[in-house]
């Protein structure tokens, strides 16, 4: 599938920015119309052989530079549930990478150059979203702790206490990605995603963007989002349970019971810096900013830097103490 | 480079004035001259400054110590006595203020400006009395530390522990007020500080991993908190426990007058 302006035939693309469907083209707005694709084979637009990997759902065709979107990975099973659209567009991303390392000494060169960030892409990552209800009993022994003095005397009085608690929590949308060659951390650190602008799933969204369909099922997924719900269960009951010096678990059950799960796709941007011949990722939460990465370093600059700083301090204080020796 | 020569043009301006300020020193100042005293006690009762009576000195040592104290006592303006001996009577404190003030030691004056240290080797007992100056310049952490330094050597060397004792005096008692600057700024101290410096400018340059968890246990909780159905802290028992304190005591030296009526200071150790 390809989306195209009605106006003059050009590649349309969600924007960000206004929120709507452009034509870079000709200015248009919401002026596209869907055309179908070629399959995963050949470009819907100039006929071009695409490079597909296994789960890409979305593409940009290297010949003409327009988006094509599979249908087949986006249709019928495949097709997600909900997702969240791109709220940051190339510029916004540029800029907030440039605010986080501008002020960065020992980075490259080139690594925040307008040319290599050009190169940055917004991809729609494949997620599971799983609904927990948990039911929670605890019960536990803590221990509080006086300590007094009387003449030369040290007086510690320890009371302990029956600690009984239960509780119920719903838990809505705990996220994890399908996708094998997103980084689990890394994904788990670009959340949160706000949810109040989740929406069904619209292709027309996807159009200038890449996108990944889901690389496995949800079942495979589900031991991860219950690890999350479970951390997450256990320190809402420790927050609880407070004012004790010390408290000891005697018994506690945490049931959790998995209601739903949905197939979602939320946007993130991509930064891949090539240098010395290793990649460096970066990525941002296409809806919040939030970004997740680590920077190269450019050695070189690090010797320079240091030495300066360690000559100049030195020789600062050798002349100051020399000054000083001939004053006092 | 445009980044770089930015980044350390403060250290750049503060090396240029560094520069002039001590090229522009050295031309306007001239090296100090060494200042000298002049003895102005007459009525001291004895020239001699090594008293070696438990002989733990050999003449060459007795020598080159007493040749030793007649440069530093012009240079510091204080009387520098060392004596040995094997037994004394009484509280080796009173025996080397009354030694002092027996034999009218002080370089500007009777009972004056001076210091004398006594070791008796059959006691194992030490005293470093101050008079004078000496006695005001001398606080108690320092003369704890004089004692300590000689005692060290009294037994295994005794003329290194001399030879430490005028070294030291003569340190302390030429001791500036600028000193202390001095002190802080010793070269090695300079090429420490600027090490740390250095380093800590390059781990937090460095730290370049960008992204912290932000998600709290309520982010995905409907409504925001958990549902608390029962909650229930139920006193037990309790019980009490004592322990003494123990207090220490500590004690201190101080000026004193001695048995012929004048002022000294001074602190005593074993060996």
């Amino acid at each position: 599938m390809i989306y195209k302006c009605k106006n003059c035939g050009g590649n349309a693309i969600y924007a960000p920015s206004r929120r709507a469907m452009f034509c870079p083209y000709c200015d248009g707005v919401d002026c596209e119309q869907a055309e179908p694709g070629n399959g995963s084979m050949e470009c819907a637009s100039c006929g071009a052989p695409m490079q597909l990997n296994q789960y890409d759902s979305a593409y940009h065709c290297e010949s003409c530079g327009n988006y094509i979107i599979i249908d087949e990975r986006i249709q019928g099973e495949n097709e997600p549930h909900l997702m969240i659209p791109f709220k940051l567009d190339r510029e916004r991303a540029k800029e907030i990478i440039r605010e986080e390392f501008g002020k960065k000494l020992f980075l490259p060169s080139d690594f925040l150059s307008e040319a290599r960030m050009n190169k940055m892409e917004g991809i729609y990552v494949p997620f599971f979203m799983y609904d927990y209800f948990c039911d929670y009993e605890y019960a536990g022994t803590g221990r509080k702790v006086r300590t007094w003095r009387s003449g030369n005397t040290e007086y510690t009085e320890t009371s302990i206490y029956h600690i009984e608690r239960s509780m119920d929590i719903t838990f809505e949308k705990i996220p994890a990605d399908a996708s094998i060659l997103m980084d689990d951390k890394v994904m788990d650190l670009l959340e949160p995603f706000q949810y109040q602008e989740l929406e069904s799933f619209q292709s027309r969204y996807m159009s200038g963007f890449l996108g990944e369909m889901k690389n496995m099922e949800s079942d495979a997924l589900e031991p991860r989002a219950r690890k999350k719900a479970r951390e997450d269960a256990e320190a809402l009951m420790n927050q609880t349970i407070s004012g004790y010096a010390s408290v000891t678990c005697d018994r506690q059950n945490l049931q959790l019971n998995n209601s739903a799960a949905n197939y979602a796709l939320l946007p993130v941007w991509d930064y891949t810096y090539k240098y010395h011949d290793k990649e460096y990722h970066f990525k941002l939460n296409g809806q919040t900013g939030k970004m997740v990465g680590e920077a190269p370093i450019s050695w070189g600059k690090v010797a320079a830097y240091g030495l300066t700083l360690f000559g100049g301090l030195t020789g600062a204080g050798i002349m100051l103490r020399q000054i000083l020796e001939v004053l006092l | 480079m445009k980044r770089y020569v930015k980044h350390f043009l403060w250290l750049f301006i503060l090396l240029g004035i560094l520069l002039i300020a001590m090229i522009g020193v050295r031309l306007t100042h001239a090296p100090k001259e060494q200042v000298t005293y002049t003895r102005t006690n007459t009525e001291c009762l004895t020239e001699e400054r090594v008293f070696d009576e438990a002989d733990r000195l050999t003449d060459a040592e007795e020598m080159s110590l007493r040749e030793m104290i007649a440069r530093k006592e012009q240079q510091i303006g204080c009387d520098i006595i060392f004596m040995t001996c094997n037994g004394h009577e009484g509280y080796i404190r009173d025996f080397a203020d009354d030694f002092y003030d027996n034999n009218k030691f002080g370089y500007d004056a009777p009972w004056g400006d001076g210091a004398l240290f006594v070791a008796d080797f059959e006691t194992g007992d030490a005293w470093f009395c101050t008079t004078g100056r000496v006695e005001t310049r001398y606080s108690t952490s320092m003369i704890d530390s004089m004692v300590e330094l000689v005692c060290d050597d009294l037994r295994g060397d005794t003329c290194r522990a001399a030879m430490n004792y005028v070294d030291r005096l003569v340190r302390d008692m030429e001791h500036k007020s600028g000193d202390g600057i001095l002190e802080i700024l010793k070269p090695l101290h300079v090429v420490i500080f600027s090490l740390i410096v250095t380093v800590l400018f390059l781990l937090i340059q460095l730290a370049v991993n960008i992204g912290k968890k932000t998600t709290t246990a309520n982010t995905y909780v409907v409504g925001g908190h958990p549902n608390l159905r029962h909650k229930a802290d139920t006193f037990l028992s309790k019980h009490t426990t004592s322990r003494k304190i123990e207090s220490s005591s500590s004690g201190g030296g101080g000026h004193h007058i001695s048995g012929g009526g004048h002022s000294h200071g001074g602190g005593g150790g074993h060996f």
